[in-house]
């Protein structure tokens, strides 16, 4: 199934699994509509590339629309991709009222005019006897500009309306929102990977007839449900695992891209790591030793081209950054199929820095042997596998 | 004139006095080394890309930060003072009062939830001002002040709100507006017709109040100005025979106009900036328990008329102030006593929302711009610090200067950072 034909089928016949977060969005509206005033009305989810968020947001606004409910979808995309960035929080608003009312929304000189006008309209003819549930996707994606102008004026508007709940989606570098309406009274719920089960179910309703290993999928794909559906459509060879990389980086502008995978291909052998990684990877990735002296400002540089579509993030459990599971995981199965002599200079380059770090770096000693541990145990692996 | 300068002075005070607490000059030169050392400080967390220094010592008065808004935390104890009833909201010196005040004052400015409810800041930070003569009355101009001042502030931020009114009530208002004011209303509308956005009256009203939501556009705020100049103009007469009502007769024409005329359901009135008397008078904080009590004694007339008071106060008023004869005295019987805590969770919070918002997003916590051998720096400050907010912000910020201060390239935290932050700390620097 190829990209295109997937990202056109949000239907609801084919969306699997995310019950607990429909469930935590329903029961938000089902207490709205009991006439409470929730503490956190706005809910905002977040997760890699392929996690689902679009479709999620499309199966809640079929699902919870009822006569006592209006939803409304929009993917912010269609307004942060016009060429007039300071016109398309108006248009938003022209949209909104166009989609809720049916009718043109009265001109309005300003973006502060045009708020007022919608949310008076809103709570006028709408909020008296239904709740408004509005879904805005590419939430993190946009750029910080238009992002502000949402800030201030619409999401925030809606935001402090008791009948209407916000369900955002986004991915990448988390938009800091200013009002703490938006911010301190909001829900942020990351979409996870599947488990085996729901993938199995995942791969049987929507590829129906095709007869896939799930275990097989599962062990490189780690449940990210795009890279399910790719691989499982595909013929599981290296050109296979390529091509799904090259999915899972679809949303890079294709300038990028290739700098972008060679950066995470380098960075997915160690588990986490931090600015100094990152001279000693590229050096063994490249096999050129100037990397070694790569200055700290193109090092943040690196970290900030691969931090903005969300392909790395800070991992609070790790106390580092790490590349998302599912993404990691099926580079690590790349680079070992097709790249043999890259990775094994990558896992050298982690023993070596770690080992340094044992003599200079005394106060976490117990993480860099676990670290240097890893290392050699992967190509121990190697050798096991009886490749030279 | 004399009026105008209490204002000027509630608003200088945070700044000074936390410049004072850090024992360093009033006005800064280029010569300081704590000017040095701050400049330094801020190019090595631009090429972080932070834009402005998370723990600013400037800011630590929270009324006075006008960015607050951006990086409060959330707080359990909120939705107890948020309640149309009298509160008495508890905390230390830096434990998070203003914080509270502020969120609390945007909440009813932004009507969050629907709710209707006018704030109005009562900061009283120069207790000489208010310690002869009839101190109820002398609360009571202040208040009327205060009142004139969120009104037009009010006004101006929802421009319909009065352009929507019939002639004989913008009359009133206008009149009221007028008889008010601290010091010439015109001045105001000029300064906010030439700046163009409601800045002017922000820095009047409450420097905290920036972000609001949809702030009004440049037309409809003149648009605004001049309807009011022009009403204000009219109604001088008015105006004259309402100054010569009594501050109280003044208080209740302005809480009927703002419940009837312009449709909101309560009025907060939000005590705050008491912290001075425990920072800087420590002879004079018996005084005021006798500033306070005449307040307290209208609690009970007040709450029929949907006007609560919501004190900030010291948690080391409790005693000073008797409380159970506060309470009394009053007849407060839905009082609503409130005391912040803070858990190392939430000041770890404190934390890391300051560095999310100047670095935008780039750096969600402290450990992102640390060397491999320093971790859970925050926690460490957290530990190491009183449970306070502004005590963590403190060290939080001696910290980054002391990785300044030692290094010639300031690059990533270490922990012999931490280490000098809190011998300094520990030492009494603070």
């Amino acid at each position: 199934m190829s990209n295109s034909r997937l990202s056109e089928q949000y239907a609801n016949k084919l969306f699997v699994n995310r019950i607990d977060e429909i469930d935590f969005v329903r029961r938000k509206l089902e207490q709205v509509l009991e006439g409470q005033i929730l503490e956190k009305r706005t809910t905002i989810f977040t997760g890699e590339h392929g996690m689902g968020k679009s479709w999620l947001l499309h199966y809640l606004r079929e699902s919870l629309a009822s006569s006592s409910v209006v939803t409304h979808y929009v993917n912010l995309e269609t307004y942060f991709r016009q060429p007039n960035l300071a016109q398309a929080a108006q248009q938003l608003c022209v949209d909104l009222w166009q989609a809720l009312f049916k009718t043109p929304m009265p001109a309005c000189s300003s973006l502060e005019q045009a708020t007022r006008l919608l949310i008076m309209a809103v709570k006028e003819q709408i909020l008296p006897q239904q709740a408004l549930v509005l879904l805005a996707d590419t939430v993190y994606e946009a750029p910080p500009a238009f992002l502000s102008d949402l800030d201030d004026y619409i999401l925030s508007a809606f935001a402090i309306e008791p009948k209407v709940l916000l369900v955002l989606a986004g991915r990448g570098r988390e938009y800091v929102f200013r009002a703490p309406e938006l911010r301190l009274r909001a829900d942020f719920i990351t979409l996870q990977p599947f488990n085996q089960t729901v993938t199995q179910m995942q791969l049987q309703c929507q590829l129906p007839g095709k007869t896939v290993e799930t275990a097989q999928v599962y062990a490189i794909t780690y449940g990210n449900p795009k890279a399910n559906a790719l691989l499982a459509a595909s013929d599981n060879s290296p050109a296979a695992l390529s091509s799904l990389i090259d999915e899972m980086l679809a949303p890079i502008h294709l300038a990028d891209r290739l700098l972008i995978r060679t950066y995470l291909e380098a960075l997915a052998i160690p588990r986490r790591f931090d600015y100094s990684h990152v001279p000693h990877l590229l050096y063994a990735y490249y096999n050129d030793e100037r990397y070694k002296q790569l200055p700290r400002r193109e090092v943040r540089k690196i970290f900030d081209l691969l931090l903005d579509p969300g392909l790395i993030y800070w991992n609070t459990t790790q106390l580092a950054y790490t590349i998302h599971e599912s993404t990691r995981n099926i580079l690590l199965q790349y680079l070992k199929a097709t790249q043999g002599e890259i990775w094994y200079r990558l896992h050298v380059a982690c023993i070596e820095l770690y080992q340094s770090w044992v003599d200079s770096r005394p106060r976490n000693l117990e993480q860099w042997f676990a670290e240097l541990e890893h290392h050699k145990n992967e190509l121990r692996s190697l050798k096991s596998d009886g490749i030279a | 004139m004399r009026e105008q300068a209490v204002l000027s002075d509630q608003h200088q005070y945070g700044p000074l006095l936390s410049m004072l607490n850090q024992r360093r000059p009033l006005f800064a030169t280029a010569e300081d080394p704590v000017a040095r050392l701050q400049g330094r400080l801020l190019v090595w967390l631009k090429s972080l890309g932070m834009d402005a220094n998370p723990f600013d010592a400037k800011y630590l008065d929270a009324g006075s930060d006008p960015f607050l808004a951006s990086y409060l935390v959330g707080h359990h104890a909120f939705q107890a003072i948020r309640q149309p009833q009298p509160s008495l909201c508890f905390a230390p010196v830096g434990g998070g009062k203003s914080a509270f005040r502020v969120r609390l004052a945007r909440a009813c400015r932004v009507n969050e939830d629907g709710q209707q409810v006018l704030p109005l800041v009562y900061t009283l930070s120069n207790p000489t001002k208010l310690t002869q003569g009839n101190i109820l009355e002398q609360h009571l101009h202040f208040l009327n002040q205060r009142f004139a001042v969120e009104l037009l502030f009010t006004l101006a931020y929802r421009p319909d709100g009065y352009l929507a009114q019939p002639v004989a009530v913008r009359r009133q208002i206008s009149a009221h507006l007028q008889a008010n004011f601290p010091g010439a209303i015109e001045t105001q509308l000029q300064q906010v017709t030439a700046k163009g956005d409601l800045l002017p009256l922000i820095k009047l009203a409450d420097p905290s109040a920036g972000h609001l939501i949809a702030l009004p556009s440049r037309p409809q705020l003149d648009e605004f100005c001049k309807a009011l100049q022009a009403d204000l103009a009219m109604n001088r007469a008015l105006s004259d025979e309402f100054k010569r009502l009594t501050p109280a007769s003044r208080f209740q024409r302005l809480v009927e106009i703002t419940k009837d005329e312009l449709g909101r359901t309560a009025i907060y009135i939000l005590v705050d900036g008491v912290d001075a008397y425990v920072e800087a008078m420590t002879p004079q904080r018996k005084q005021i328990s006798d500033l306070l009590m005449p307040l307290a004694q209208q609690t009970a007339l007040w709450t029929k008329m949907q006007v609560y008071v919501k004190y900030f106060l010291p948690t080391e008023f409790v005693q000073i102030l008797k409380l159970p004869d506060f309470v009394a005295s009053g007849a407060i019987v839905n009082l609503k006593l409130v005391h912040i805590e803070w858990t190392p969770t939430m000041l770890a919070e404190v934390l890391q929302e300051r560095i999310r918002f100047a670095s935008h997003g780039h750096y969600t916590t402290l450990d992102q711009i640390c060397a491999a051998d320093l971790s859970q720096l925050q926690q460490q400050i957290v530990a190491a610090a009183k449970p306070l907010p502004r005590e963590v912000l403190v060290l939080a910020e001696r910290v980054l200067l002391a990785h300044v201060e030692r290094t010639r390239e300031p690059d990533l935290l270490e922990q012999i950072d931490f280490d000098a932050a809190k011998a300094w700390y520990d030492g009494g620097g603070r």
